[in-house]
């Protein structure tokens, strides 16, 4: 009986259009990734939470991400597809 | 070949010492990469998720908040354990496949690759994105300069 690999099946039942497509980006979703990349020390007090985060300020956190991702958009009004989520790992774990 | 600029992340940190004048200054460095996925849909791609490239960990590690809305096949399942190897510190998780590209913040994506994943359960969100090393970072030529902090990863399997 042939081994079939689970993965590939996977991979094989997608479109491939869909591999090609866009992704929801923006200039500020990426400003909004650099800005948490540079400013670590200062968001010390969000370690072990999700925040989101929105013209570079962050507008919601807490211990469940999807929950952050909710009262974010509840705050903003609208919805942002690229919303940018965020776990910050503790400054103390090993990975 | 893709070539995805990998994100080197810097925290200085400044480590008490038991004695009151002296501390021991600390850089904590993590490489991460942005991640999108196929959704749940089958039809688009997530929106970019921040995740660690760890070359120590043996298989990739998604939270509930992210693996929730992609497209997900669970194949098994198996426990999962960091530092502390006590029974009590197992989690019980899914372990399924996924779809994914990593990307940059120039628009570069590799192509899109399945990968193994640790599917965090709900009650256990609080654990970041780690890319690991079957069928992720396998599939990539990792280059790291930490002192110049350039770093690239190159696609090189289908």
């Amino acid at each position: 009986m042939p081994v079939t690999d689970p993965l590939q099946e996977l991979y094989d039942s997608v479109d491939p259009s869909v591999f090609e497509s866009n992704y929801p980006s923006s200039e500020r979703q990426k400003a909004d990734m650099l800005w948490v990349r540079t400013h670590r020390e200062e968001l010390a007090q969000y370690e072990g939470k999700w925040i989101a985060v929105y013209n570079q300020q962050v507008i919601a956190s807490g211990k469940n991400g999807a929950n952050v991702q909710k009262r974010a958009l509840q705050k903003i009004g609208y919805d942002v597809p690229d919303l940018y989520l965020r776990f910050l790992e503790h400054s103390t774990c090993v990975y | 070949m893709s070539h995805i600029k990998i994100s080197i992340e810097v925290e200085q940190l400044f480590l008490e010492t038991e004695k009151a004048s002296q501390g021991v200054p600390h850089t904590q460095i993590r490489l991460m990469s942005s991640v999108v996925f196929v959704n749940q849909n089958k039809r688009t791609l997530s929106k970019p998720y921040s995740g660690i490239l760890d070359t120590g960990a043996p298989i990739t590690v998604i939270p509930h908040s992210i693996w929730k809305d992609i497209y997900v096949r669970k194949l098994t399942k198996r426990y999962l354990s960091g530092i502390n190897p006590e029974k009590q510190c197992k989690i019980l998780c899914d372990i399924g496949g996924i779809l994914l590209q990593l990307v940059d913040e120039n628009d570069n994506r590799s192509s899109t690759f399945p990968c193994l994943a640790y599917l965090v359960p709900a009650q256990y969100d609080t654990v970041p994105l780690i890319l690991g090393v079957d069928r992720c970072l396998d599939r990539f030529k990792l280059e790291v300069n930490f002192v110049t902090q350039h770093a690239y990863l190159i696609y090189l399997s289908a």
